[in-house]
């Protein structure tokens, strides 16, 4: 099915999507930068291009516009694509330099997000795995009960089906509970006030500074619950940041 | 008068008496102590100006002294208009004798106001014996406090050179008997290492035989550098804990323990002249050299790691030499450094980016790592071999240069660029690398999964339920295989010599299967009475009994049936099997 995508993919990029990608490319050198931005974004919209090295040269052109938010932002999603693209993490690195504080992303971990996500070690693949592997392990333990069903061999089937039971259980936890993970975003905005609860008539708690990463691990409505690097939270409006995760869309 | 002289002579004498008292005082917390028991000497002084007391006697008398607690209170008064500052001093310092006898604790001098005074010497009786819990009969052998818990700090070499690595084991044994117990400090702390880089520390915990006895080990192993030729020493691992244990009536004592370890001396000898290749790595390493492919194209860059294994500081081993590489662009290296958990193996990757610049069948010359091996006393080289590639040429005769090295197609076409910032990708074909985002959500699909291996188990287990059941429950065999058996018969009746006496036999073996009896020999009444006391339908009943009673009429009536009733029989009898195997079914279930 993949596979039938990416042929349609191909054929179809070697026809227009090529064409706007290489007229993107040339207004890039010729120094139209929102030229090339649209190229580019046409296709993320148009095609659901969702490449490593589109999302690159987003950030490249939005680097060179002078927003360094939108830049960050989408060598993130480069990055949260292919960890390895080194060209996405060196040019990363250069933007945030030129970022008002430079500040790292948040850490993952420091964030709680349930103790279940926390403390439980599998992610919802592996506790798939397992209870696919206790179900094939009660199906091998029945077939020695049916030749030789010792007492043994009939608590270990019974284990098996309680085993897979009990992770296919975890799986569903564990699935939900990542649903609700944070999700990294850049701001995006010059600057973003911060409030402690949803009202922009309070004063802001902290500002944030375009560029500046956070975890976003709330929505509601036109607001967002941000985790700023160094324990600081608040609630933002939702557009003045980008989630990496919905880049494009 | 006589009364007054008296007065003014009492008076006289105190204040003569006050003024001859020493303003400084001494004492120890217990006149009596164990070999390493933790006293304290408690030093006081009053005066306007006290200074530290000197503590160097002391420890000349072979009694170790820790660090004091300190006390002070200050007071002004005004006597006659004269404002003068007391302060009153109190030092506690805790001390131990590592061996048994009767110890002076000399004079100790503190100046006051000025003035030097002296303390009192005070005398300290050391013994070794401590009263333990029940033993053992086998063991004999007199247990002494510095028997429940001590310290040992074990060195893997004491003669070494410049940079070579040392393991140093500091070693704490409580006996594993007797319900011994060591209050330890909350941080361990380390002793002076001063002239040694510190390397990779990790701690374990151990049970082991020592001196006849069990102990429980805690270990901590630290990996020293000496940073610099001499005689170096390793500073005594100090520090005062609280041991617990049971006497022999099984009251819990308790004693503050100094743990000392004696100073460890190391001999280093400098390096011999240094080739000029070396970087600096001692000890003992191997060399691996990784080339993913042998068939290069021009401009597109191939990462060359070069891999250095071995015990040795990892922040001295430098980067190998690379040779020369005129065809060719070699980057800087690109370092990781990984050290094992548990030891002092350590592995130090240099991963380099070539990018052939020009075609052709070229040589990768040899990569050489020198190191000093304190085994062999010299330098060593670690030399990987020559490796002959094949350079392509770029089929779009382009002038990129590669920069980014990794696997995917997309990073190999991004051409260097002056400024801090990597140019776009302007290769259409990256864009086909399509992802996803990654993320540990299940899709539906998966989630409901597990679903069909459990149908599968679900299935395969009534079936194996129900093979188990015909292996050896005959009855339940018999009615399973009951209707199979009687339609075949049934069917294969009009092309047999007797077929109605087929048809007979095969409708009373039928009934009987299905009722678990005899079949054979069955007449019709009897059928007749058996499906009527299993209240099976009376027309169904009435309609087999006819179908028997018919076969029986034509095997004594001694005349062959003619086809079209032994068929009109058999399509009857088919029938009515059919319509009693449900009814029969139906009345067990």
């Amino acid at each position: 099915m993949n596979m039938v995508l990416l042929v349609i993919m191909l054929s179809s990029l070697s026809g227009d999507g090529a064409d706007i990608f290489d007229q993107a490319n040339e207004a890039y050198y010729q120094g139209d930068n929102i030229r090339a931005i649209a190229g580019y974004e046409r296709l993320i919209s148009e095609f659901g291009v969702k490449s490593p090295a589109l999302f690159y040269n987003l950030g490249n052109a939005w680097f060179k516009e002078g927003r360094l938010g939108k830049a960050v932002l989408y060598y993130e999603a480069a990055l949260a694509l292919d960890p390895r693209f080194d060209a996405a993490s060196k040019n990363l690195e250069t933007v945030l330099k030129n970022t008002k504080r430079h500040l790292p992303a948040p850490d993952r971990n420091e964030l709680n997000r349930g103790a279940f996500l926390h403390y439980y070690p599998f992610t919802p693949m592996q506790s798939l795995l397992l209870t696919h592997a206790a179900l094939a392990a009660a199906l091998v333990l029945l077939f020695v009960c049916y030749r030789r069903g010792t007492p043994r061999v009939k608590w270990l089937y019974r284990f098996s089906l309680v085993f897979a039971a009990v992770f296919f259980a975890l799986t569903v936890g564990s699935n939900l509970a990542a649903r609700n993970a944070p999700k990294l975003a850049v701001t995006v905005r010059d600057e973003a006030p911060v409030y402690f609860s949803m009202n922009e008539l309070e004063s802001p708690r902290f500002l944030l500074y375009e560029g500046d990463r956070v975890l976003i691990d709330r929505i509601e409505g036109d607001w967002a619950r941000v985790y700023a690097y160094g324990g600081e939270r608040g609630w933002t409006r939702k557009d003045n940041t980008g989630i990496v995760e919905y880049s494009g869309i | 008068m006589r009364c007054y002289v008296v007065y003014i002579a009492l008076a006289a004498w105190l204040a003569l008496n006050a003024h001859a008292q020493s303003p400084v005082s001494a004492d120890v917390s217990s006149r009596r102590v164990t070999v390493n028991e933790v006293f304290t000497i408690i030093i006081g002084a009053n005066g306007s100006d006290v200074k530290e007391p000197d503590m160097s006697g002391v420890a000349e008398a072979g009694i170790v002294v820790g660090a004091p607690s300190h006390q002070s209170q200050t007071s002004i008064r005004t006597i006659q208009g004269k404002t003068t500052m007391m302060q009153s001093r109190t030092w506690r310092f805790p001390a131990s004798i590592a061996n048994e006898g009767t110890y002076t604790i000399p004079r100790i001098p503190v100046v006051v106001d000025g003035r030097e005074y002296l303390t009192q010497p005070m005398t300290v009786e050391v013994t070794r014996t401590v009263e333990m819990g029940a033993r053992p009969p086998h063991d004999t052998a007199e247990l002494t406090i510095d028997d429940l818990a001590f310290v040992r700090a074990i060195v893997s070499k004491s003669n070494v050179y410049q940079g070579e690595p040392i393991l140093l084991k500091l070693r704490f044994y409580t006996l594993d008997q007797y319900y011994v117990n060591v209050e330890t400090p909350r941080a361990w702390p380390f002793p002076e290492t001063e002239g040694f880089y510190l390397g990779v520390q990790w701690q374990q915990n151990v049970t082991e035989q020592y001196a006849g006895r069990n102990y429980r080990i805690t270990e901590i192993n630290q990996a020293l550098y000496p940073a610099m030729p001499g005689e170096l020493t390793i500073g005594a691992w100090q520090w005062q804990g609280g041991v617990r244990w049971y006497d022999a009536r099984r009251r819990p004592q308790t004693a503050a323990r100094m743990f000392a370890t004696e100073p460890v001396r190391i001999t280093v000898s400098p390096l011999p002249p240094r080739p000029a290749n070396f970087t600096g790595a001692v000890g003992l390493f191997r060399m691996n050299v990784q080339l993913p492919e042998k068939q290069w194209t021009q401009g597109t860059p191939v990462r060359l790691s070069v891999t250095i294994l071995g015990e040795g500081n990892p922040n001295t081993i430098g980067a190998p030499t690379m040779p020369e590489m005129p065809w060719a662009h070699i980057s800087d290296p690109e370092v990781e450094t990984h050290q094992q958990e548990n030891s002092m193996e350590v592995t130090k990757s240099f991963s380099y980016l070539i990018t052939p610049l020009d075609a052709g069948e070229q040589v990768v010359p040899p990569v050489e790592f020198t190191y000093f091996s304190p085994i062999h006393k010299d330098y060593k080289t670690e030399r990987f071999r020559e490796i002959p590639v094949v350079v392509q040429p770029a089929a779009d005769n382009n002038t990129f240069v590669a920069i980014g090295g990794s696997a995917e197609e997309q990073r190999r076409r991004i051409a260097v660029f002056d400024g801090d910032m990597l140019p776009i990708i302007t290769d259409a074909q990256a864009l086909a690398v399509n992802m996803q985002w990654k993320t540990a959500r299940l899709s539906t699909f998966a989630l409901v999964s597990p679903l069909m291996p459990l149908m599968l188990l679900l299935v395969t287990q009534s079936l194996l339920k129900h093979w188990r059941r015909l292996t050896q429950d005959r009855s339940y065999k018999r009615r399973y295989y009951a209707k199979t058996k009687c339609l075949t018969a049934i069917s294969e009746a009009p092309r047999g010599q007797d077929p109605t006496e087929t048809l007979y036999r095969a409708i009373n073996g039928f009934v009987g299967d299905m009722l678990d009896i005899n079949g054979a020999g069955l007449t019709s009444s009897e059928v007749e009475t058996l499906l009527l006391e299993r209240n099976v339908d009376a027309e169904i009943t009435a309609v087999l009994v006819r179908v028997l009673k018919a076969c029986e009429r034509a095997r004594y009536a001694g005349r062959t049936s003619t086809d079209e009733e032994v068929n009109a029989l058999c399509d009857t009898a088919s029938d009515i099997v059919d319509r009693l195997h449900a009814c029969l079914q139906e009345k067990r279930s």
